[in-house]
């Protein structure tokens, strides 16, 4: 049986969901519909079992599913509607993610709620940068260049590493 | 994992289940139903549920948990899928992948340049290891604060006549940045005697954006023996053959003692206290009052334990005062009944004795007084488990019911009396001249022919759905009370439980019939 609180985090699991779509769909020039049933019938599935590895795949396939039926924003409109998107993405995450750090009959600690949420709001702010840049950079037009792609492809290279290691080291026994 | 290798109980049953079954057995605080710091278990309803319900005490020693901080899927997750889509928006130029992607990287950057670097330190532990029916105890997590430990989650699996506040078994709390520890308490009440077990319990702490959790194997708590309630109950008369030494029973024999027996001439010997003035007087030769001897009484209880008729409800609404809302079977009527006649008479300075027929591991009690024998008898009570009804148990039964009975012992029988054996064990007792009480713990409802199916469910080994079931409790009862008429021919008083006052008018005749001339066969 899940506490109240459970049950509208994991809501808004499928609620962001279905929002992440609708965008989607209202900014594709071909709607793929069958796509975004399927990533909703998906969500109900990680909103029931959060801890799920298949929040992945909904994650990852909330964004390949804008990438492959929506074009490259250029208007201010399109951009708003993919920041939208980035932020559902992002609510999509966060509460998947706290909904399976608790057990799911506990009702969540108020100070966690407002933790998690003050948190997601600085994780906004801090990509504001971020998204500013690529917002400037599409509506430029430069064409693209071998060198700086590599460049970038190794710089994500490097981040990955750095992540993994950080990712391997063990912590203190104690 | 650190483990604490002993229960604390006062048994040795307790010591030797301590670590059984799934889980991990963890520490328990002290053996007396009261914990060092001096909180007591709590009686009756609950009183709270959730965080820090009970008032603050040290962790008992090998309480502590280990494990180890592992990433999430949540952090995986944030990373494949971040370091993916800004891959794919370098190769495929596209800008919105590297948005979607910056929020996911940035989470997963945070996540580790916080990542807890120590274990946390986490004690689990419940807080009593004896309680009586209907007593709470709590199952306590506390986590001391430390960098990246940030939320806290215990969860209980659900445990056979336990009722726990907050029902749902779970809690979770946040460590503030100001606090030092957090801790979780989840009451659970013992709705049945016995031995339980709470758990397993899964404890769970997190870090920043739940990215990489703490999470040890989930542990189980020392066996915490739940000793039978004991019903009310209260004799007025006395056991027939008091024959002890120093008691508050009025023996047959004459003696130093309270109630006046005859008055008779002064012998030599007599003590000049006892000289009856007015009748000296009147007759003009001394007389002294003669009394009754004092003394105690040996009370032999046996409880039959072959059978369990009746559906396990424990008690249900916290309303322990009330009787109505009191159900149980057959062997919780004898265990509550054993315990409330055992109580009665120690407390009157008797000795009573136990046996537990069809319960292995179980040895007889001798007879003792005192209030430590009190606290032994209901240990045992508390221990006794049904038989299964196989070959071994009616082998064990034969072997039990070859028991020494002292002369003058009042031996009570409880029984559903639905085992043939334990009858006629009753009658032979009485043949030997021993004054026998049989007391039928069968529930009132159980005892009628036409039993609803889904009460013949609750019934061992009797199959809802079976057709003959009906005809073959029909039977069965029957043939018990043939059994309950031969043993009521041969002399064995029957009553059934009804707690104050049931054994008043059968020692009354017990009684009678102990003063009268009679032939035993030895």
């Amino acid at each position: 049986m899940l506490s109240r609180s459970q049950a509208v985090l994991r809501a808004l699991v499928v609620v962001a969901t279905v929002g992440a779509c609708a965008v989607t769909l209202a900014a594709s020039l071909s709607p793929l519909w069958i796509a975004a049933a399927l990533l909703v019938g998906l969500s109900v599935w990680v909103a029931l079992n959060p801890s799920s590895r298949l929040a992945f795949v909904l994650v990852l396939g909330l964004a390949v599913h804008w990438l492959v039926t929506v074009p490259v924003p250029h208007t201010t409109s399109a951009w708003l509607l993919t920041l939208v998107t980035a932020v559902l993405l992002l609510a999509v995450h966060l509460c998947t993610s706290l909904a399976a750090a608790l057990p799911p009959q506990a009702p969540l600690p108020g100070l966690t709620i407002r933790r998690w949420t003050r948190r997601a709001a600085l994780v906004v702010l801090a990509c504001c940068p971020v998204w500013a840049v690529s917002v400037a950079v599409s509506r430029t037009g430069e064409p693209g260049r071998g060198t700086f792609t590599y460049a970038a492809l190794a710089g994500t290279a490097l981040l990955a590493l750095a992540l993994w290691l950080a990712s391997r080291e063990q912590p203190h026994p104690s | 994992m650190s483990q604490s290798p002993t229960a604390a109980g006062t048994s040795p049953g307790e010591a030797a289940a301590a670590g059984t079954g799934a889980g991990t057995a963890i520490g328990a605080e002290t053996a007396g139903g009261e914990a060092p710091g001096g909180d007591k278990a709590v009686g009756g309803d609950m009183a709270a549920g959730g965080t820090e319900a009970v008032t603050a005490n040290p962790p008992p020693a090998g309480s502590r948990l280990t494990a180890t901080w592992r990433a999430t899927p949540a952090q995986v997750r944030a990373t494949l899928v971040g370091l993916l889509l800004l891959v794919i928006g370098l190769l495929l130029r596209r800008p919105d992948a590297i948005a979607f992607a910056a929020p996911l990287l940035v989470i997963a950057a945070w996540a580790l340049a916080t990542r807890p670097e120590r274990a946390p330190v986490v004690h689990a532990w419940v807080r009593h290891t004896v309680l009586r029916e209907g007593q709470t105890t709590a199952w306590t997590t506390t986590v001391e604060r430390g960098p990246g430990v940030e939320e806290l989650g215990v969860s209980l699996l659900r445990t056979p006549f336990v009722r726990t506040t907050p029902t749902s078994r779970a809690v979770a709390a946040a460590l503030s940045p100001t606090g030092t520890t957090a801790r979780l308490d989840v009451l659970a009440q013992s709705t049945r005697w016995g031995h339980r077990t709470l758990g397993p319990a899964s404890t769970a702490v997190s870090g920043p954006f739940g990215a990489f959790m703490w999470q040890p194997e989930p542990v189980r708590s020392a066996p915490v023996t739940t000793v039978p309630l004991p019903d009310h109950f209260s004799a007025r008369t006395a056991v027939p053959h008091p024959d002890g030494l120093v008691g508050r029973s009025r023996s047959a024999h004459l003696g130093d003692g309270g109630e006046l027996a005859d008055i008779r001439p002064f012998r030599f010997g007599d003590r000049l206290r006892r000289v009856h003035w007015p009748v000296s007087v009147r007759t003009g030769t001394l007389h002294v009052t003669a009394t009754h001897a004092d003394q105690d009484s040996e009370i032999l209880l046996l409880v039959d334990a072959m059978h369990d008729l009746g559906a396990d409800t424990g008690l249900t609404d916290a309303g322990l005062a009330d009787e109505e809302r009191r159900t149980g079977t057959s062997l919780d009527n004898s265990v509550r009944a054993a315990g409330a006649i055992a109580e009665h008479y120690l407390r009157t300075g008797d000795r009573v004795g136990l046996i537990v027929l069809g319960t292995k591991d179980l040895p007889p009690l001798a007879a003792r007084a005192g209030n430590n024998h009190l606290r032994r008898v209901l240990d045992v009570l508390a221990r006794v488990r049904p038989g299964d009804n196989t070959v071994s148990d009616e082998k064990r039964l034969r072997s039990q019911l070859r028991h020494r009975v002292g002369a003058g012992t009042l031996v009570v029988l409880l029984t559903p009396a639905v085992s043939t054996d334990v009858i006629a064990h009753a009658v032979s007792l009485s043949r030997r001249g021993l004054s026998v009480v049989v007391v039928d713990t069968l529930p009132a409802e159980f005892a009628t022919p036409d039993l609803p199916p889904e009460r013949l469910a609750e019934l061992t080994a009797v199959d809802e759905h079976a057709k003959g079931a009906p005809l073959a409790w029909r039977l069965r009862l029957m043939e018990r009370e043939r059994e309950l008429t031969r043993a009521r021919e041969s002399g064995v008083p029957i009553v059934p439980w009804i707690g104050p006052g049931t054994l008043d008018l059968v020692l009354r005749d017990l009684g009678r019939r102990a003063r009268a001339p009679r032939v035993v066969s030895r």
